[in-house]
């Protein structure tokens, strides 16, 4: 098949899996208790009748089952995501100013990740067997396994107590004028306003969350890398390149050059597990994002809040593995055609 | 003799290699003090773990304390194996419910193809899109706390990618030769399904399944540090790190060892799992 | 920044647990023999810190304010019933008028109308107001020490949108505050990150000797001339720029508390005579709390000294409510005794109750909020542990904040929301204290049909509500008190809340630590943490 049905099908793809997220979620909120008033409000709503009045005609929620589900997508698409009454504003404004701070550190966490991942896996490929393979194995699967909460504690312990050179709190320190919002992401604000201030107070309060992040799952990249290197390099063509007197190192560095694209389509999937490992490390550097907005939330029992946070991270999630996809395709034409 | 032969490919694969009898040893630990916890209950731990001041306040690990004493100078080492029993029930539920229904729908819809398998790939796309923790915190919100709400809303999320592995594994066999012989044997399709795809699609879904253990300890840890597990005083790893993680400097082993613990419990599982992966695809290569 | 016609002795107060009040911006003040008619004269030469001068006209129109944002209700002035409003047609129409013309040289038009002798509050000259009670309110004087006794500039108000709306204050004045008559003027806000306060060059008590400022220690000047005030949410994060020097005092709880004690090198406030009332309070209307004998089985069941050892480091008092110390004769008339831990009195009224060892009883929910967890926990687990010995069993339960909150708020909402309100839970996560140190808040409060809030219980005796009523409307102290003594007696014996302990740290499980070699010390809130937490920013002083 040709590129574009390729692309319009796994788009397509795409938009139905998006569908069927905003069914459960809104299946959610109808299983939420038998009084959906106390699940939109708290619990306020049923000692005042008439604001229970007003919301509910706003939500219609005397309305048959699927026309409040038209509604609800209709309210979607209108960026009308309900109100949050554990921040006191609608939720697509609480929304959209804690989602810059976590778009931060997923991305600064990804380039940790990519830099720690490929440093191992080219390291434990070129030596494995030694026992910079063996250590390099035993940190990856230590972190892989650890509660993020807990690199995320350890970091503090290490960085409060022993080396306090970086903030363990906060996403701006008190006297700094954030940037003006441009991508509305206050790192790059700052970078594109010249603005170093402002831009190197955020990194500083931007690395530690963003290092318990990839200490977590820097491990996925270096193993995929190492067994892809390990895997070329035995091959006929490496072979060759050796018997024809190609050094040591430049053929492992062939080998890697053959894995990266894998490891970048990897990355894409991993966008699940960092956001989740986000949740926990936001709270404990009280990071102002979305991490920490759904847990309050959670907690007040906020349902419309954590309602649309859910939808959100499916979004980002569908649209990673969209990416992932097309760049498998390009990579590898046999996946073309199924 | 024949009866020896599944101990001893048990055997092999839990020995063979340095990693996988490590991996090995935390989860029979692990297992078998969850076990024993269970049974015998608060009275055979050192001290009772809901009991105050068995021992100054805040004491660091001693050896009377292994693992020293909390706020109120409760026991740390006996919350802490108190609380097993939690992660391996809810894990080992959780993966057991997953492996046998997410495995037999996956099975099912890729024999039968069509309408059948489309829908399934839709609903399990579906559920990939939606981290389980979310989906497990929204859930849990609506029930209250308890190990036993958490357990039922992650195996209600956890079987997708089970059904995933053992679909295409389906699709793969449902062509071969054997499969079709056994339709024409008059074998029915339940019967087909079950002995000839689902069997054969074990041994990945095994490996899997032990990772994925690892993995549900991990996620159960989580929604417990968040609170939805357990009420005070009773004890749970992940609500032991978040109740104590405001002392780390003035206490950091009450934070900590609970972490800790539940790192090494995973990385059991991981290496277990790994191992085993590695012994069949050693013993497949003979 | 801010001042008030009257000003509390701190150093009265918070080193010898004394009530005395000085003059401030009011420089004397008398009553009439009925008890109804209060005279303030006021400080001249006094300018707000915008240049505007303070006079009479000022304070009646803020007065007006409060009166507008209740949405003109009866009880504005504090939730107090003490004033006749039906002559009162002062809004925004006034407001306007006021706005147009000053309140420097008043207009005639206005000046007729602030002078109006029928309206509660009047002026009869610049410097002086009179406020004409409905009734011989005996402590209206002790009403100007809180939030509504604050003296602002409404000049300042007026000119940039005005108070706002009944039930909302308006929002402007957030990051832009209102100029008072105060030693520090704040020249900087960041929301939700630091608010800078810088000292008042015009500030007219600006020269007082130090004799002076020891006689009346909240008109100090302040002895730094720029202090800012940074909010940081991690406990963590403050202890470390504190120990760090970064920070020179900072609020410091629970586990890093601990350290501080630890450390003879900090300092850290604590009041000695405390108001702030913590309470284990009973669902007073719902079984089994509803049976007297099961509420004072509970309240000699409980180790006191543990709880207060445990939860806030030793740092409470033992009262008698629902009265807290500092109010002299007020507190606790009769002189009962606190609740004495005594397991065997405590069985024997579960047995007279009629549930003998604890049968019989369901199991009690005590309620925990979520953003108490550091204290409420520990004294929640030493409760269950203690009403456990006597055959109760006790379910805590965490709830979030918003869930807390939810059933209550006057006794008839606590009332109708009754089978809402679990049966045991704490009153306050940062206890209650005084909103103005008159006896009648927490009098009226915790224990009669009459409470705005607080009454979380939901309890009501005739006996109770007639003597604090009385209290609210008569000047015969004599008369007063003896009622109060049988009110006393009647809550003492039925236990409608068990009083914990008065906390001693202004944040309960903490306090704002100094390191001592930089900081000798300061004073707190007038009212107790009642209306701020923070040290008395002026009376800080150095090393």
């Amino acid at each position: 098949m040709n590129p574009l049905t390729f692309f319009l099908r796994r788009l397509v793809t795409a938009l139905v899996t998006l569908f069927g997220v905003t069914l459960i979620t809104f299946t959610l909120t109808h299983l939420i208790s038998s009084n959906p008033l106390v699940a939109w409000l708290g619990k306020s709503a049923s000692i005042d009748p008439q604001l229970a009045q007003i919301y509910i005609k706003i939500y219609h929620l005397k309305s048959p089952l699927y026309l409040q589900y038209f509604y609800y997508i209709d309210g979607l698409l209108h960026a009308d995501w309900g109100f949050s009454f554990s921040k006191g504003e609608p939720v697509a404004q609480a929304v959209s100013q804690t989602l810059p701070y976590t778009i931060q550190l997923v991305i600064l966490s990804l380039l940790f990740t990519i830099i720690l991942g490929v440093a191992g896996g080219i390291l434990s490929a070129r030596f494995h067997g030694s026992i910079l393979d063996k250590t390099i194995r035993t940190l990856y699967i230590l972190g892989y396994a650890s509660p993020a909460f807990f690199i995320a504690l350890v970091l503090i312990l290490v960085f409060s107590l022993f080396l306090p050179v970086l903030p363990t709190g906060g996403a701006a320190p008190v006297g700094v004028t954030l940037p003006k919002p441009i991508t509305h992401i206050p790192l790059l604000d700052a970078l594109i306003e010249g603005d170093w201030t402002a831009f190197s107070s955020l990194l500083r309060h931007a690395i530690l969350p963003s290092l318990a992040l990839s200490l977590g799952l820097f491990g996925v990249v270096t193993r995929v890398l190492r067994s892809s290197i390990l895997e070329l390099i035995n091959s006929n063509f490496i072979r060759a390149a050796r018997a024809r007197g190609v050094s040591e190192n430049k053929v492992y560095f062939y080998a890697f050059k053959n894995s990266l694209v894998a490891v970048i389509t990897l990355l894409a999937i991993t966008v699940n597990f960092t956001l989740v490992a986000d949740i926990f490390v936001e709270n404990i550097f009280a990071y102002p994002g979305v991490g920490q907005y759904v847990v309050q939330a959670a907690l007040s029992l906020d349902y419309p809040a954590v309602l649309a946070i859910t939808l959100v991270y499916a979004i980002i999630i569908v649209t990673a593995n969209f990416i992932a996809d097309l760049l498998y395709a390009v990579v590898d034409p046999r996946i073309r055609y199924e | 003799m024949k009866m020896w032969q599944p101990l001893k490919s048990f055997w092999r694969l839990i020995t063979y290699n340095l990693e996988t009898k490590v991996g090995f040893s935390i989860v029979a630990l692990f297992v078998l003090t969850s076990i024993i916890e269970a049974i015998g209950g608060y009275r055979i731990l050192p001290y009772n773990p809901l009991k105050t001041f068995v021992g100054k306040p805040f004491s660091p690990p001693s050896v009377l304390h292994p693992f020293g004493t909390t706020k109120l100078g409760r026991d740390l080492f006996s919350m802490i194996i108190a609380g097993a029993p939690n992660d391996a029930l809810v894990s080992f539920f959780v993966v057991g419910f997953s492996f046998s229904v997410g495995g037999l729908l996956g099975a099912a819809a890729g024999y039968v193809g069509g309408i059948l398998d489309e829908l399934l790939m839709r609903i399990t796309d579906t559920f990939f899109a939606i981290p389980a923790l979310i989906l497990g915190m929204a859930i849990a919100m609506i029930l209250g706390p308890s190990p036993y709400h958490l357990m039922f809303a992650l195996a209600i999320i956890w079987w997708p990618p089970y059904a995933r592995l053992t679909r295409s594994e389906a699709l793969r066999l449902a062509n071969m030769p054997f499969v079709a012989s056994a339709k024409l044997s008059g074998i029915s399709g339940p019967r087909i399904v079950l002995r000839h795809i689902f069997v054969p699609v074990l041994s990945t879904l095994l490996v899997y399944a032990t990772l994925d253990i690892g993995t549900v300890v991990l996620t159960y840890s989580g929604l417990s540090y968040l609170g939805l597990a357990v009420r005070p005083p009773y004890p749970d790893w992940g609500y032991l790190v978040a109740q104590y993680q405001e002392y780390i400097i003035y206490a950091p082993w009450l934070s900590l060892i609970p972490a800790g613990v539940i790192m090494v419990v995973a990385a059991g599982f991981s290496l277990l799992g790994d191992g085993i992966r590695g012994a069949i695809q050693a013993e497949r290569g003979r | 920044m801010y001042q008030t016609l009257v000003a509390v002795n701190l150093s009265a107060e918070q080193n010898y647990g004394k009530l005395q009040f000085l003059p401030d911006l009011a420089t004397g003040w008398n009553t009439s023999t009925n008890g109804e008619v209060y005279t303030f004269y006021l400080r001249h030469n006094v300018t707000f810190s915008d240049g505007n001068p303070f006079n009479a006209y000022d304070v009646w129109t803020e007065f007006y304010f409060w009166y507008y944002l209740t949405g003109n209700s009866t009880t504005f002035w504090n939730g107090l019933n003490i004033f006749n409003t039906s002559n009162v047609n002062v809004g925004p129409a006034t407001f306007a008028l006021i706005n147009q013309s000053g309140l420097s040289n008043p207009s005639p038009q206005l000046l007729s109308i602030m002078g109006n002798t029928n309206l509660p509050a009047y002026v009869t000259g610049p410097y002086a107001i009179v406020f004409h009670l409905a009734v011989p309110f005996p402590f209206f004087v002790n009403t100007f020490t809180g939030f509504e006794g604050m003296i602002f500039d409404p000049m300042y108000v007026l000119q940039h949108g005005g108070p706002g709306q009944p039930g909302s204050i308006n929002s402007y004045f957030n990051t832009n505050p209102i100029p008072g008559t105060g030693p520090y003027t704040v020249t900087s806000v960041q929301m939700d990150e630091y608010v800078e306060f810088q000292q008042n060059p015009n500030y007219w008590a600006k020269s007082l000797t130090p004799s002076q400022i020891a006689a009346n220690p909240i008109l100090d000047p302040g002895h730094y001339k720029t202090i800012i005030v940074y909010f940081k949410s991690s406990d963590t994060t403050r202890y470390i720029d504190l120990t760090t020097g970064k920070v020179q005092l900072a609020a410091v709880t629970s586990s890093d508390f601990q350290l501080i004690l630890n450390n003879p090198s900090y300092g850290y406030a604590v009041i000695k005579y405390p108001a702030d009332m913590v309470s284990l309070d009973f669902n007073n209307n719902i079984f089994p709390t509803n049976v007297t004998d099961v509420r004072l089985a509970i309240v000699h069941a409980i180790n006191y000294t543990q709880v207060i050892d445990q939860a806030v480091f030793g740092y409470g008092k033992r009262v008698m409510g629902p009265e807290t110390p500092n109010y002299g004769q007020f507190y606790d008339p009769g002189n009962y005794p606190p609740y004495s831990y005594n397991l065997t009195e405590a069985k024997q009224y579960l047995a007279e109750a009629g549930f003998p060892g604890g049968k019989g009883l369901p199991p009690l929910t005590l309620e925990v909020d979520a953003l108490g967890t550091s204290w409420e926990t520990p004294a929640a687990e030493i409760i269950q542990q203690d009403l456990a010995q006597i055959g109760i069993t006790v379910n805590i339960q965490v709830v979030p904040d918003s869930v807390f909150y939810s059933p209550f708020g006057s006794y008839q909402t606590n009332l109708q929301d009754a089978s809402q309100i679990p049966p045991l839970s704490f009153n306050a996560v940062d206890g209650y204290a005084p909103d103005y140190l008159a006896p009648t808040d927490f009098w009226t409060s915790f224990v009669t049909n009459m409470s705005p809030w607080g009454n979380w219980g939901a309890y009501n005796n005739p006996t109770v509500d007639s003597a604090v009523l009385f209290m609210d409307h008569s000047n015969n102290l004599s008369a007063i008190m003896q009622k109060l003594t049988v009110a006393q007696g009647v809550i003492y014996n039925q236990a409608p809340y068990d009083w914990l302990f008065a906390a001693q740290l202004p944040l309960i499980d903490g306090s704002y630590a100094y390191n001592k070699q930089t900081i000798s010390g300061f004073y707190m809130d007038p009212n107790l943490v009642g209306v701020t937490d923070l040290p008395i920013l002026n009376t800080i002083t150095p090393a």
